[in-house]
Parts: structure tokens; C-alpha cells; sequence
């Protein structure tokens, strides 16, 4: 969670700077809008496997139920046959059933894990497995919008002292700004690497179209994020040279 | 009656249609927004049934082009993410009809009826006014529908 800077003022009262104050608040803001979309995604994801789920055993009642309407006799058929066509007709009915509470119950497990994320103050954490979770959510969101996501991690172990939520939102606030500038069908690369006792996540737009200005921001986002992925101990670079414009974030290692 | 199914959820819209077949009702089914315009433009349906979030084109977008576009097909939303915006947007943009998924299939069934014949009142009550002369109440009522909205309304509460 965000912590607020102090100045130190003559009669040793110590006191919130108001641009300080005001960039908490923005930041307690910021939290709540991406905890509340973060879970009505979920919820959303959720709620269509139910729906799926909901048809499937419909359609199989509906079944049975025209097969009771057939009458007496085509029940007696039913039972007969070795190969009858409403088993047949029931068995997808299940199969969807299984595969989607499967789906469901995966999402619910991601549900669980980014709650318990939230439940954690500041500690040390393998920062891949923290960003594949909150690309997992991210996911969606991108895929609704055209975006192709695309992760590639490095292998080693990169354990960061960081605030989960503080992280999840640094990365959050970033692709937001990147994805307002891209557009249907571009590729959005996210590289990790660790590098002089750093963890850098690399964000590249990897869109073969011309795209000089979609990793720019706005100068008050910029400054915000900067002062979100400040709050974390880390820092953001933007490049914008003669290779394809990139943003990376940078958190230092835990104990490094 | 001419009913589009609008879901990318792929399962789920597939077996709802055949559902929707058991109730008499036939259906087309695609899998996102811009499917549905391009649907609507080779053959106009009656009734659409439209979920919001979709790849590319969201369903609120879709909604929004055919009320100006297609006035006359009528729109029932079928939404797992729908919001109180949402609902009120869907009924500035006189949606028939706004239900949350999942939704109980007669009700969807009811609901779909009961869209289709709001749409037929309109045809005949313009049919009715242009027979008597007066294009411009029978030109209203094909635009904009609204005085016969109330119309529409009582079916959705026939059940």
C-alpha cells in the first residue's frame, strides 16, 4: 500500500507535504479502481462458465423431458437399444459440465490467490510468479480489446521486497497507458530479465505497423506512474531512441 | 421470426440456440460485434439477443449503430457483466429488453416472443396509419416506435 512521505518541519512537527497528500490519495484511488476491476472480471469469467454450465443442464433436461413426452413405449425403445441417440445427445451435455467447472473452478483459484496477494504487506516475493498473475487477469481485458499479449520471462529466480498490490498496480497503470495508444490487433511484449542486481520488465509494443508514439504517455500519467513505481522501491525508464520505443520497470533485487 | 444470437462465448450460444430450437424459436448464431453488423447487413433479423462484452466490438457499440442504422430490429441484452450504466445505456438505446446471465431459458423465450411481436405491432400500426393518409405518424412510429414502447413493455411482464 502507498506510504506517505514526511518533511520535517522547524518545531519538529512532522507533516504531510500537500502534494505528497495529494498523490496518496490518487494512489488509495488508483488501488480501489483496479482492485474493482480486477474482480468484476473475475466475477464476469465466473459468471459465463455458470451460464455455460446453466444450458448444458437444460439442454440435457430438455432432452430427457422430450424423451418422457415420446411416451411409454419409446422409453421401453430407449433402454432397448444398445446405441441409443439420447446418449449420445447427453454425453457433449456432460463433457461441457465438467470442462467448464473446471475453467470455473480455475479462475476461482486465481480469485483465491490474487485475494491472499492483497492480504500481504510489503514482503519478499518471486516477482515472475506475481506478474503471471496479474497478466492472468490482465488477459481479458487485453483479449476483449484486440491486444495480443505476449510474456517472456526469464528463467532465473527473481525474489523483489515489494507490496503485491503496490506491484500489481505499477504494472496495471502502465499497460493502461500503453493499451489507450494501441490499437486492434497490435502486439504488446512484456520481457523480463535480471540485470546488475535489478528486475526489469520490459514493455515493447511488438506491432510490425508503424507505432512511433504508442509506448508515449501523457506527462501527468507518466508522473504519476513514476510516483506509483516509486512508492515500490523501483523506478521507470522510457526509451524512445532509435530502436523501437519501449518502457521498462525496475525494482532491485531483495538483498541485492 | 428472424432471431440472431450475438455471444462470443461459444458453448454457451450453441446450446442455447438448440434450446431455443426445442421452443420453437430458430436462430443464427455469430461470435462477436462486427459478425453482427455485417450479419444485419446481408440479412435483417427481427430479434437480436446481444451479450456486452465481446472481443473487438463491444455489444453497447453494436447496440448503438443498429438504433441508428436498424431501428426496427429489436434488442434484448444477455449479459454476465452487466452494470447499472450498462442498463441504463441499453435503455436510452430502447433495447427491448436487458437480462443477466444466467437467465431462466422460457423467460429468454418470452422475452424474445414478446420482442418479436412488439416489432409486428409497430409494422401494422405504420401499415394502419399510412393506409389512412397520415405517412408522417406511420414514418413516427416505423423511426422511433415510442408510442407503442408502452406496448412493448406490457409483453415483457406477460409471462
Amino acid at each position: 500500500m502507498s506510504k506517505a512521505k514526511t518533511t520535517q518541519e522547524p518545531g519538529g512537527r512532522t507533516e504531510l507535504t500537500r502534494e505528497t497528500k495529494e498523490k496518496d490519495t490518487g494512489l488509495k484511488i488508483a488501488e480501489a479502481q483496479i482492485l474493482g476491476r480486477s474482480l468484476a472480471f473475475l466475477a464476469h469469467d465466473i459468471q459465463n462458465h455458470l451460464a455455460t454450465i446453466n444450458e448444458s443442464a437444460g439442454w440435457m433436461k430438455d432432452l430427457l423431458e422430450q424423451k418422457d413426452k415420446r411416451g411409454f413405449d419409446r422409453v421401453i425403445l430407449f433402454f432397448k437399444r444398445a446405441q441409443n441417440p439420447d446418449r449420445d445427445s447427453l454425453f457433449p451435455g456432460l463433457d461441457t459440465i465438467q470442462k467448464q467447472v473446471g475453467q470455473a473452478s480455475a479462475v476461482t483459484k486465481r480469485l483465491s490467490s490474487f485475494a491472499h496477494r492483497l492480504e500481504q504487506k510489503k514482503s519478499v516475493l518471486d516477482a515472475n510468479k506475481v506478474l503471471e498473475e496479474v497478466l492472468e487477469v490482465l488477459l481479458k481485458e487485453t483479449g476483449e480489446k484486440g491486444i495480443h499479449l505476449e510474456l517472456k520471462q526469464t528463467k532465473e529466480v527473481c525474489m523483489i521486497e515489494i507490496d503485491p498490490l503496490g506491484f500489481q498496480m505499477a504494472v496495471f497503470e502502465n499497460m493502461k497507458s500503453i493499451m489507450k495508444n494501441l490499437k486492434s490487433g497490435a502486439r504488446l511484449l512484456l520481457e523480463t530479465t535480471m540485470k546488475d542486481g535489478e528486475f526489469h520488465v520490459r514493455f515493447t509494443d511488438s506491432d510490425d505497423r508503424e507505432s512511433s508514439n504508442s509506448l508515449s504517455m501523457e506527462p501527468d500519467s507518466h508522473d504519476f506512474l513514476r510516483y506509483m513505481v516509486g512508492d515500490q522501491g523501483g523506478r521507470i525508464r522510457q526509451h524512445t531512441g532509435n530502436e523501437k520505443p519501449f518502457n521498462t520497470l525496475v525494482f532491485a533485487l531483495a538483498g541485492g | 421470426m428472424k432471431v440472431l444470437l450475438v455471444d462470443d462465448e461459444i458453448e454457451f450460444v450453441n446450446t442455447l440456440s438448440n434450446r431455443l430450437g426445442m421452443r420453437g424459436i430458430q436462430t443464427d448464431v455469430v461470435h462477436d460485434g462486427e459478425q453482427a453488423l455485417e450479419y444485419v447487413k446481408k440479412q435483417e433479423p427481427d430479434v437480436i439477443v446481444l451479450d456486452l462484452k465481446m472481443p473487438g466490438l463491444y455489444g453497447m457499440e453494436v447496440l448503438r449503430r443498429l438504433s441508428k442504422t436498424n431501428p426496427s430490429i429489436q434488442v434484448v441484452i444477455l449479459t454476465g457483466h452487466g452494470t447499472d450504466r450498462d442498463e441504463q445505456e441499453a435503455q436510452r438505446l430502447k433495447a427491448f429488453d436487458y437480462l443477466s446471465k444466467p437467465a431462466d431459458i422460457e423467460t429468454l423465450a418470452d422475452r424474445i416472443k414478446g420482442a418479436y411481436k412488439f416489432k409486428m405491432e409497430k409494422v401494422m400500426a405504420a401499415v394502419a396509419f399510412a393506409e389512412e393518409g397520415e405517412f408522417d405518424t406511420a414514418r413516427e412510429i416505423a423511426k422511433e416506435g415510442d408510442k407503442l414502447k408502452t406496448t412493448g413493455e406490457m409483453f415483457k411482464n406477460e409471462k
